[in-house]
């Protein structure tokens, strides 16, 4: 019997991610390939905002750029694509040596992979042994988003500038043009990809050094008065979430086929920001949950209303901006965190009317 | 009453050798040499204001000393981190006014309290064994929150939460214990019983402890030192330390 009272004490999160990934299993069967593709692009930015939520969530670093480490595993896609099939505006005839890496395919892998996880640390080397924290932590990845987006821009050698990158081959790890997976079968390698980053995530929020990252976001300086040394595992963490990050960038640069500087600037950057927030911070689910949400309804809509204006995503971003007000205002820890807040309070009250029961028994057993 | 240890016989453990601070120009602390004994159960006390915190806060590195030094086990800690401290020399401190984990369990405020697996790596691959889970509950039940170990620190009261943190100084299992105000905020009750924790530890544990609330000083302590004004006042046993006609000027008088 204890098996059981340990699944009926899971939190109600864990049955709605199960649900979603028997859902995510089962989408391509009844849709059509259109939608097949959206929800992959749905899926790719999921493992974003789990890259994130880790950051924010658990550890209570708030990455207000953390696109610049989603888009710089795209580009490096991107532009290991574009020379493979030597795209038109490719003017040099030999990599230079700082991307040597992609000229193999499986160099090019790695490279998105390591690469935001280079910039993440060294990110974090500067940040977290000067202390900076809080705010300051968020304004200066802000601004580190700001400066990527100029940087992809300017580099139009190999960026291709304000244009972006058109990337034909759909595959796991080719660049080559000829080469391409169905929308169908890339939806399943994403998918694979998503419930391993969820798999790797779940685990280690729940291991020690999950208590120590949540123990950051709590009360930082009583951890140091506990002999740890908070910067190590902040480094960790944020090297971590890059590197999922950029593996979100190279995923959804597949399934989208292009990317441009919007990917590494600002506008990601908040759009993941929103996307956690309304879904709810640290518990994961949120984050999934409120990707999905909030991409579908974006989706849906602007197909419904781009026949009325063509300015939708102008308009989306207002309803977006009113939505994160509200929930800020009115459920600062997002949907999924209202929800796990009515568990615990309703487990709290068995607890306390279990404790009561029993002061009751041991004054009634000696008056 | 616990046999009182004979303070003469045990070795150092803490010693601090004219130890003074100075915040921009207030002289918050001056020449304080005092040195506690392995075993010691010692009580600071001393108006607001009286750098009793700021002793401890030189002692944990959260601050440091303009002059002097402060030894633990005849070495000198002057000016080690912080994060060293509690770990390599196993000085384990509760602040004023609960420093908890909020929106943690009381349990998981426990675990990571428990020493020795401070590493990133260690506690990547960290696995409760049976005698750490045992180890979690004991201190629960020392510190009267075995039925609360689900809740989240948020939602105990206040006394309560003083006792969880007292609780995780003890899950450190700290060569020298420092608890600074444990009963601020606390009913007359819990009072009570927090005095008959700390003095469950008397003997074991070195612990130093800063308090304003005379009962409970009554309640545990045999020695006693006194600070005013940044300086060391006197030191003595609670009786001798009461018949000071200078001590009842500056501090027992207004705290009575």
């Amino acid at each position: 019997m204890p098996r059981l009272k340990k699944v009926r004490q899971l939190p109600l999160n864990r049955w709605i991610d199960l649900a979603l990934f028997l859902f995510l299993l089962s989408f391509p069967t009844w849709q059509n390939t259109y939608w097949v593709y959206i929800m992959s692009g749905i899926m790719a930015y999921m493992i974003f905002a789990l890259s994130l939520d880790l950051l924010w969530g658990y550890t209570g670093l708030m990455s207000m750029g953390h696109s610049v480490l989603f888009g710089s595993g795209g580009y490096m896609i991107g532009i290991a694509s574009a020379w493979a099939n030597q795209a038109d505006w490719i003017k040099f005839d030999q990599l230079p040596w700082f991307l040597a890496l992609l000229s193999s395919p499986l160099g090019a892998f790695l490279a998105a992979l390591l690469l935001p996880g280079l910039i993440a640390l060294f990110i974090g080397l500067f940040m977290f042994s000067g202390k900076i924290r809080g705010v300051f932590f968020s304004l200066i990845t802000l601004a580190l988003a700001g400066i990527a987006e100029l940087f992809v821009i300017n580099q139009s050698r190999y960026t291709h500038g304000d244009s972006g990158i058109t990337v034909t081959s759909r595959t796991l790890f080719s660049n080559a043009d000829s080469q391409r997976l169905t929308d169908q079968q890339f939806y399943f390698v994403v998918l694979a990809f998503l419930l391993g980053s969820y798999l790797l995530c779940l685990w280690l929020v729940n291991t020690r050094t999950g208590k120590v990252l949540q123990g950051i976001r709590e009360n930082e300086s009583r951890l140091t008065y506990l002999g740890y040394k908070p910067a190590a595992f902040k480094l960790f963490i944020f090297v971590l979430s890059g590197m999922m990050a950029g593996l979100a960038g190279m995923l959804f640069v597949r399934v989208q086929g292009s990317i441009n500087h919007s990917s590494i600037g600002i506008n990601l950057a908040t759009l993941v920001l929103v996307w956690v927030a309304v879904g709810g911070r640290g518990n994961l689910t949120g984050a999934l949950i409120g990707t999905l949400l909030l991409q579908f309804s974006e989706t849906k809509l602007n197909s419904v209303f781009s026949g009325i204006s063509a300015d939708f995503a102008q308009y989306w971003k207002l309803v977006l901006g009113l939505l994160l007000l509200l929930i800020v205002f009115v459920i600062p820890r997002g949907l999924i965190g209202v929800l796990l807040d009515y568990q615990q309070s309703r487990q709290d009250r068995d607890r306390k009317a279990a404790i009561m029961q029993k002061e009751v028994n041991r004054h009634g057993a000696n008056p | 009453m616990a046999p009182t240890l004979n303070p003469e016989a045990a070795p150092v453990l803490l010693e601090t050798r004219g130890l003074s601070v100075n915040f921009n120009g207030f002289q918050a602390l001056s020449d304080i040499s005092l040195s506690i004994r392995q075993g010691e159960l010692r009580v600071i006390i001393g108006p607001n204001g009286a750098g009793k915190t700021t002793f401890m806060d030189l002692i944990t590195a959260k601050a440091r000393p303009s002059a002097g030094q402060v030894l633990f086990e005849g070495q000198d800690i002057t000016g080690k981190s912080a994060a060293e401290i509690a770990r390599r020399y196993k000085i384990g401190r509760k602040f004023q006014g609960p420093n908890v984990f909020d929106n943690m369990t009381v349990a998981e405020n426990i675990e990571l309290a428990i020493a020795g697996y401070e590493s990133l790596p260690q506690s990547l691959f960290f696995r409760a064994s049976a005698a750490f889970r045992h180890r979690v509950t004991e201190i629960l039940e020392q510190i009267e929150l075995a039925d609360y170990r689900d809740f989240m620190a948020t939602d105990l009261s206040h006394g309560q939460r003083q006792w969880l943190e007292i609780g995780m100084v003890f899950a450190q299992d700290p060569k020298l214990i420092i608890l600074d105000e444990p009963t601020s905020g606390m009913t007359a009750d819990e009072t009570k019983k927090t005095g008959e924790m700390i003095k469950k530890l008397k003997g074991e544990h070195t612990i130093l402890v800063v308090e304003h609330d005379m009962d409970f000083v009554r309640q545990v302590a045999d020695y006693v030192t006194v600070f005013n004004f940044g300086k060391l006042l006197v030191e003595g046993t609670l009786e001798a330390v009461q018949q000071n006609p200078e001590v009842q000027a500056v501090y027992l008088k207004e705290a009575d």
